[in-house]
């Protein structure tokens, strides 16, 4: 046991998480207004964003007291429910939606006040990617992924190069004269994702771009988008409905409820304790419950006397639950526990794994004979966070 | 029955064919050129769309749906002053352009809106993200992802017209329906009314064909 969880934490060591502070590889913007700062470049921060749509009957805000700030080069996932504000919010970044009060400023500029052509220099430093692809059907592969610069006027030797270059970055180069109907849905967004990156943008957005996928596809892109920002160092933000995702490739994470930030921080912080209960909602399909074999034997009692008549009593195990959360450094420590639990406690169901270097997850362990002031003396003694399950009949 | 065919008959049915030919063929391109912007133009200005003003597109609404109500045969006569003006007559081809034109116009737009609607949102939104200002979402993205429906649009506009163009004879504009009228109706010559039947259809089915086969190879990219 503790040698797989060493080797997950030599594992975790090896492969560390790229550090947020990257320099991008972007060039100077071509616009007319290109930011003065010479900091990493590729922050957005919101400031008191609200947003209402004319006529919207609920009368609430689709966005209410936004306040955040994505830094450069960080990977920052938003999560919410559907219809909790997200895709409105990731589109305030590139002003494919205006905000109706508070400022998004990308860079350190306010973006409400930029003309149609700042709009556009702007929108060439933000690459998106999008649920559904929005592939251009009557263009090949490299034509759409091509579109995008030759709107902007560049020389056609330019193009052809950078256009090469990025199918080869995302492994289609023999798909280049394919129209898209033909691709699978994994090969649509990987078009989409070479198109969102044609001009180096220090943003991209990510619309959903892993839900139309299956899982394996998911994974991929997944992996992808780490490669991407790995290599190039730019700041993604992502919106998604699906925990797993923020959990694969996320530094920081904002959950939405009803177009109000509830909760925010490091990815591991948010998943070991969250607070709201939108997030709790959120994670329960990842939240492994007890087997079903166990729930069924478990009693929230102790063993009444009714047992007793039939025969022999039979014996039982108080349920202890342990929940690693990333606050501490701990690891389980199988010796330390058997010390403290005086006796050898039986693991019966539980699972652990890294979270940007962090202990994520729980144990569940059986004990014998322990009494009610046990779960103090546990949660003392190991500042784990113990919980009292009930009682399960021993197999004998 | 061949052989009964005068050289005479043949002569009048082939400058007949030209005539409608001509007559079509250039209203056509009259109306796909004013037809296609008018398309485009309602399709930007509804309200919500890029060039939202909501006005100006109830205004243009109107004006298409008023000449589409008005049947092509008042329109022809209602339009005499009109025609004069821009033709200098009120007889012969050019005075049948320029009503079948008119009736084309709002006829193919309508259906060309169709086709520019059906265009997905998320691609004109895609197109923004990429720093695509309104010309290029015009040209790059809603023309070459609406083609096949226009294309199966202006198909179905010109075997209106096809039919509309019978009327020409009306203003001495010659075609096939006017030899139909004049010899097979008035003068009770079954055949030369036959020839023009055969002939009238054997057009549109060319012209259905040529346009079905073209929007298949659009649609099968």
């Amino acid at each position: 046991m503790s040698a797989v969880l060493r080797q997950a934490q030599a594992h975790a060591q090896a492969d560390p998480l790229p550090a947020p502070s990257l320099v991008p590889a972007t060039e100077p913007a071509a616009g007319p207004q290109a930011p003065t700062e010479t900091r990493a470049r590729g922050s957005v921060r919101f400031e008191q964003v609200s947003k209402r749509y004319p006529g919207a009957a609920s009368g609430r805000d689709a966005l209410q007291g936004i306040d955040v700030h994505i830094e450069p080069g960080q990977i920052f996932g938003i999560i919410g429910r559907s219809g909790a504000g997200k895709s409105s919010l990731l589109r305030t970044i590139n002003r494919l939606e205006s905000v109706s009060s508070g400022r998004v400023l990308v860079d350190g500029e306010d973006i409400s006040q930029f003309g149609e052509r700042q709009l556009v220099a702007l929108r060439r430093r933000i690459g998106m990617v999008f649920q559904h692809f929005n592939l251009l059907s009557a263009k090949t592969v490299w034509q759409n992924v091509a579109l995008p610069l030759k709107v902007a006027g560049h020389p056609a030797t330019e193009i052809r190069q950078r256009v090469d270059e990025l199918l080869a970055l995302v492994g289609l180069s023999d798909k280049r004269d394919v129209y898209p109907s033909r691709l699978s849905g994994g090969q649509k967004q990987r078009v989409g994702i070479a198109r969102a990156l044609v001009h180096r943008p220090e943003i991209l957005l990510c619309d959903e771009a892993t839900s139309a996928l299956d899982p394996e596809s998911t994974q991929a892109i997944l992996a992808l988008l780490r490669d991407i920002h790995r290599q190039l160092g730019l700041t993604i933000v992502l919106i998604t409905h699906e925990m797993a995702v923020i959990r694969e490739i996320c530094h920081q994470v904002l959950v939405l409820e009803q177009g109000q930030p509830v909760e925010q921080g490091p990815v591991w912080q948010v998943f070991g304790a969250p607070r709201h209960e939108a997030t709790r909602a959120l994670l329960a399909p990842l939240a492994h419950g007890l087997p079903v074999e166990l729930q069924q034997r478990l009693h929230l009692k102790p063993p009444s006397a009714a047992h007793a008549l039939t025969g022999a009593p039979p014996r039982f195990d108080r349920l202890i639950e342990l929940s690693y959360t990333g606050e501490t450094d701990l690891l389980p420590d199988w010796q330390r526990l058997a010390t403290v639990l005086q006796g050898a406690p039986r693991l019966l169901h539980g699972g652990i794994e890294q979270l940007q270097g962090h202990a994520h997850g729980r144990l569940v362990l059986a004990i014998e004979g322990m009494g009610p002031g046990a779960q103090a003396v546990l949660k003392h003694q190991l500042s784990h966070q113990a919980k009292d399950l009930g009682y399960v009949e021993r197999h004998l | 029955m061949l052989n009964a065919i005068s050289d005479i008959v043949i002569e009048r049915l082939l400058q007949g064919l030209a005539d409608t030919l001509t007559m079509v063929g250039l209203s056509a391109g009259l109306a796909l050129l004013l037809g296609l912007p008018l398309a485009v133009f309602l399709v930007l200005s509804a309200p919500g769309a890029l060039l939202a003003s909501p006005r100006l597109n109830r205004l243009l609404g109107s004006l298409v749906n008023g000449f589409r109500a008005t049947p092509f045969i008042i329109l022809l006569v209602a339009l005499f002053p009109f025609t004069r003006w821009v033709t200098g007559t009120t007889i012969g081809v050019w005075a049948a352009v320029v009503p079948l034109t008119i009736s084309a116009t709002p006829f193919f737009a309508r259906i060309a809106e169709v086709g520019l609607n059906e265009v997905d949102k998320g691609l004109i939104e895609a197109a923004q993200a990429m720093g695509c200002g309104r010309w290029h979402i015009i040209w790059h993205v809603l023309l070459p992802e609406a083609l096949p429906s226009i294309v199966a649009g202006f198909t179905i506009t010109v075997v209106s017209m096809i039919g509309a163009s019978a009327m020409a004879g009306a203003v001495g504009a010659g075609g096939l329906g006017d030899i139909a009228i004049r010899y097979g109706y008035q003068r009770f010559d079954t055949q030369v009314m036959v020839l023009v039947i055969v002939l009238l259809i054997a057009l549109v089915c060319s012209v259905q064909f040529a346009g079905d086969r073209w929007v298949r190879h659009l649609r099968s990219r």
